[in-house]
Formats: structure tokens, sequence, C-alpha cells
């Protein structure tokens, strides 16, 4: 059976259940639908009604509870409906969770996974089911945020990120979920929260996460075909980035892209550009940005899929990047 | 309730009055008291949960309850620590009275915004089912925290799944300034929550015996697997909301007046003196309890203030990249 993102989730979610007789899950309609991805099936009969939880849409309790059972010592993986309806709980996440360790000077782990679809599937969905609230949640000291951009990182990535100690913010790519994996993406052995290089070359750093992952993979390889080589970097974990593998590609590359599905301004690729200027020991010479412009999401596929950043925007900007005219 | 439980709660209130008659005394000598908000006529309330709680309960704490605190194991010095936001104190000077925090004795922390709390009570309580405890969770809250709507949404899960929750609602009268009866459609919290499956009781706040009996019994009721229950208190704040708070511009003078005249320690001191205490015993536990507070602050004062390698280390649980 071909893997893909949905089905290695439920294997990990199986993974930590099975090994942790102190995990918990929780989130709306986890059993009657299997959550909002049906992914949570027969969890609640394997594991039990004290171990797996489903609650009503509400939110504002949900988000704390998970904070609550993680604060009393449990592993807790919490979904939310949306990404979209994580900022019905902007409090307990921003104020609570995200403080929690400062502000009572905590010691031990936070065992907290809050993982939910995020971004286009560009599916009629609207601007309140499609956003990418990572650029949001950039903002936000002490929360953690995730984004896995193929089956085999989305399963190792949600088994570290509940061991990881700090509140977990692990955004699933809607348009991913059922995408065959390719053999190729299997990564090595390091922690695959730390990111790593997907591909090599020296033309130009690509850094992309998510859906725009796999867009700039395919640009990649259209790259290739005409002997430009890109570095191309998936940091999996968005916040805090390992800004060092970037600064590390750049040293070679000297050319910097971001894809980024998120709204320009403020976005998380502002981000990793300024940053590679500020602190990279040889910073980018030439350094672009593609994200979705500064407007919402249209209803309309056709509308909507004009705006996202596109694998032929990407060949372009590298391109434009190398000074290789288009 | 018994004689030594009595004499116990009494030594609470006083020192719970004494800590508000420092930190008053402080602020006008100018030392900071960041975020303090006095609890003189809630006494009762705050040291009959605490002798209701056992070791094991979880509580989260409303930031009057000095004598909830004391009573559930946070000692007198870190208290003054906290108020006083320096290194004396539970979070070392980073969250103060707002987040006392003493996880071995199951003062987890507090939220910081209204209305978190709730949610944060179903996460506790699901750890003691989990882990099959005889506990409790204990979740304060006054009467202008529970106008936020994750209240609603926690009773509701909390009876749902019959969670061991006491949830304990401080009505003293005022939201800073919005008297209870403008922020209630049934002008108190027990007639607008009585209809969740759960026992929803309001009580003279005031009564020493009533808070300590009430508490008590709803929180064993908790721990046996019974379910979760809702404790109005009904009190009377003495104080304004906060010490830069006038409030003679929404309470008259008339009203405290006589709010002054049933303040609950005089009342507890009452029972004592029925139950055979002297009026010199009393005066004398008053007296200890004044030295014990400047005591501490003594002690308090002396602590180095915050340092910043507790903002630097402490945002996530291993330093990244």
């Amino acid at each position: 059976m071909t893997t893909t993102m949905r089905r290695s989730i439920t294997a990990a979610l199986h993974e930590v259940m099975a090994a942790n007789s102190d995990a918990i899950m929780l989130g709306e309609a986890l059993d009657t639908r299997g959550g909002a991805a049906e992914i949570t099936y027969g969890f609640l009969q394997r594991y039990g009604n004290k171990r797996v939880i489903e609650t009503p849409i509400s939110e504002n309790a949900l988000t704390g509870m998970a904070l609550g059972a993680a604060v009393a010592g449990l592993r807790v993986i919490a979904e939310i409906y949306s990404a979209d309806f994580l900022v019905c709980a902007g409090s307990e996440v921003i104020n609570d969770m995200a403080k929690w360790r400062y502000q009572h000077q905590w010691k031990k782990p936070l065992r907290l996974v809050l993982r939910m679809p995020s971004g286009s599937a560009g599916r009629w969905s609207g601007p309140e089911h499609t956003q990418s609230i990572e650029g949001i949640l950039n903002n936000v000291p002490g929360l953690r945020v995730v984004v896995p951009s193929n089956a085999e990182d989305a399963r190792r990535a949600l088994v570290e990120a509940v061991e990881v100690g700090d509140p977990v913010i692990f955004l699933e790519h809607r348009s991913l979920y059922d995408l065959p994996s390719n053999s190729d993406e299997a990564s090595a052995s390091a922690p695959v929260l730390g990111g790593r290089v997907v591909l090599h070359g020296d033309a130009a750093t690509v850094v992309a996460w998510g859906a725009m992952q796999r867009a700039a993979r395919e640009a990649a390889k259209a790259l290739a075909d005409e002997k430009i080589f890109v570095d191309l970097i998936d940091p999996v974990t968005v916040k805090p980035m390992n800004h060092r593998l970037i600064h590390e590609s750049v040293a070679v590359t000297s050319r910097l892209l971001v894809v980024d599905e998120g709204p320009r301004t403020g976005s998380v690729a502002g981000e990793v550009i300024i940053r590679a200027l500020e602190d990279a020991p040889r910073p980018p010479r030439a350094f672009r940005r593609l994200n979705f412009p500064d407007v919402h999401h249209p209803f309309d596929p056709r509308l909507e899929a004009a705006l996202l950043p596109s694998k032929d925007q990407i060949v372009a900007s590298v391109k434009t990047l190398i000074g290789k005219p288009c | 309730m018994h004689r030594e439980k009595l004499i116990e709660a009494y030594r609470l209130m006083l020192v719970s009055r004494a800590i508000d008659d420092m930190c008053v005394d402080l602020a006008h000598k100018g030392v900071p008291v960041p975020n303090y908000h006095g609890a003189r006529g809630q006494e009762a309330l705050y040291a009959g949960v605490g002798l209701a709680l056992t070791p094991d309960d979880y509580l989260l704490y409303n930031y009057r309850a000095f004598a909830t605190l004391l009573a559930k194991g946070v000692t007198l010095e870190e208290l003054m620590g906290d108020l006083l936001m320096n290194t004396c104190g539970t979070s070392r000077g980073h969250g103060g009275i707002m987040h006392v925090t003493k996880p071995e004795c199951g003062i987890v922390g507090r939220n910081g915004v209204f209305g978190s709390k709730f949610g944060i009570a179903l996460g506790l309580a699901q750890e003691v089912v989990l882990n099959g405890r005889n506990a409790a969770a204990v979740c304060m809250f006054g009467e202008a925290e529970g106008n936020r709507g994750g209240l609603y949404e926690a009773l509701n899960i909390a009876c749902l799944r019959k969670l061991p929750i006491l949830f304990v609602a401080e009505n003293n009268g005022f939201a800073v300034a919005a008297p209870t009866n403008a922020l209630y459609s049934t002008g108190d919290i027990t007639g607008q929550l009585k209809s969740f499956p759960m026992p929803v009781q309001k009580i003279d706040g005031n009564d020493i015996e009533a808070v300590q009996g009430e508490a008590s019994r709803l929180a064993g009721r908790a721990r046996s697997g019974a379910g979760p229950a809702l404790l109005e208190c009904v009190v009377v704040r003495l104080d304004p909301h906060h010490l830069h708070d006038d409030q003679s511009k929404y309470r008259d003078a008339k009203s405290l007046e006589a709010a002054w005249a049933q303040e609950p320690i005089a009342r507890a001191g009452r029972l004592l003196r029925q139950a055979g205490f002297s009026e010199e015993a009393l005066q004398s536990e008053s007296v200890a309890a004044k030295e014990r507070v400047a005591q501490a602050v003594q002690s308090a004062m002396g602590a180095p203030a915050a340092s910043s390698e507790g903002v630097l280390d402490h945002t996530y649980y291993q330093v990244s990249q």
C-alpha cells in the first residue's frame, strides 16, 4: 500500500499511543468521524475513553484541557479542526501555552502537540478554511511550529514533536494528505525536526516547507533539466527555524529564495531573508521571496490558483536571482 | 466545625489580613507590590476552601486567595516574595502573585488572562482520572471571570465526562466596578448555571463553617467519581479592586460600613469564643499573625531581584539553535 501523509499521521499517533501509557488524544469528532481529516478512527476503541477524548466544538476548553493535561505531566496530542479555528483559542495558545514555561519558571517538559489541517486545498474552501497561520504564530516566543511536506517526515516529525518538551503547532497541509509519497523522500536518521537539505546544488538556495516544498521540488527538477542546480532546503520546523542550515547553504550559493504560502507582509519568508542578511557569516548577495499576496483566499479555486506561488514562478525567480533570462 | 479546624482557619484568615495590611503599608511607603489585589472581606472563603483540599488535589487559585495558597503548601516567605516579585517567590520574580506555582503541592500555576483557567482544570482532572488518583481539581474564579465563555464550554465537558472538579465561584459583588447584577442575567452565578447536571450551590462565603463544610463535601464527592460541582460563595469585597482604584466612585459609604459589620474575621472570632477561646487567646493569635507576616516580609525584602537568565533560558525547554 502506498503511504500517504494521512496514513503516516495515523501511524505516528499509534506509535505514540502504544509506546506511552500517559499519552492522550483529544479533539472534535475524533471518533465519530475520525477527526477533521479522518485520521483517528478506531483510537477510542483501542486506547479507551480515558485516553481518547472526543470533545464538543469548544476550542477554548479543548485547548485549555490540552495544556492542563500537559502541565499535569501527560503527553498530549490535541486536534484542532482547522488551523483557521486555532485563533478561537488565541488566549489559551498565545497567553497561556506559550508563556507557561516563562511565567512559572517551569522546569519540566510540556509534551503538547496541537495538530491541525492547514493551508489551501484549492477546493472552494474560502478564506476561513485555507490559511497558512505560521506567519501569525512566528511572532509568539515559546511556540514551536512544524510543517511537514511529505508522509515519512510527517510520521517522524509528529513522534519527535511529542517529545520536544514545548507546545508544538503541527500544521498538516490539506493538499498533501493523499499524495503518494516519493521514494526519494525518506530522510536520513537525524531528527527530522532540525530540517535538511533535500537536493544539492550551488546556483541558489531555495527554502520551502509544506505544500510549497512540493512546488519547489518540481521547480528544482525542471531547473535541473536546464543544468541549473539549487540547494533545496526543507526546514520542517518553521519556528524556531534552523537558520544555520540555511546560512551554510547561502555561504556557497550567495542567492536565497524563500517560498511561503502565507501572505507577504510579516511573513516567515521575510524573516528568513532578514535573518540571513543580518546573521549569516556570508549574507546572500541576491534574495527574493514568493508569497501569497496581501489578500484573502478567494472561494473560486481558479482565482486562488492564480495567487498561490507556483512551480513556474519559482523557476522564474531562481533564474532572476542568478541573472539568467527567463 | 471542629475546634482545631476552626482555630486553623482563624489563623489563616488573620495571616491573610496581615498580608493585606502589610502590602498597603509597603505600597504607601513606595515599595512596589506589583499586581497586589486585596483579600479583605474574603478571608473565610479562602481559608475554608484551603482547608477543604488534600495534598493530592490540584488548585487553580484566584489572585486574592492568599489563605488558600498557604493552606495548600506555599510558605509565607514564598508568598511575600511573589507579592514583592523577587527571587524569594515561587517563580523567582517572573510570575509574581498572578503565577504562584508549586507543582509538588498541586499548585500548577495560573492563567494570566481571565477565562482560560476552566479548560486547564479539565486537563488536570483528566490526569486524575487516567491515573485513578483519589484527588480533585479545585478551580477558583471570580464572578468577573465567570462571564467569559470558556466557563460554559468547560462546565459542559466536565459534566459530559463527570470530571473530578470543584468550581468555586467567588461572588464579591463587583467586577472591578460593575455590580454582579449588571453582569449576570439572574443577578448571581448560581441562577445562571443551575441547569447544568451537577450540584450548583450558593452559600454565605463569610461563614467559615459553611465554606469549609460544603467545599469539603463537594470536593470529596468529586474525588469519589461522582463528578463536578459548583459552589458560589457570596462575599463582600471590602477594599477597592486594587490599590489604584477609587471605589468611592461606584460604592456608597453606608453599604461599605454595613459590610464591615459583617466581616468574616470578627465573625469567626465569635465562633471561637463560643468554642471556649478567651479574648486574650484570640488577641495573641492576631499579634502572632502580624509578627509572622512581618518576619516573612523582612526575609523576602532582602531577596535579589529577578535575573535575566530566567527570561532568556525559560522560553523553550531546551534552548534551540
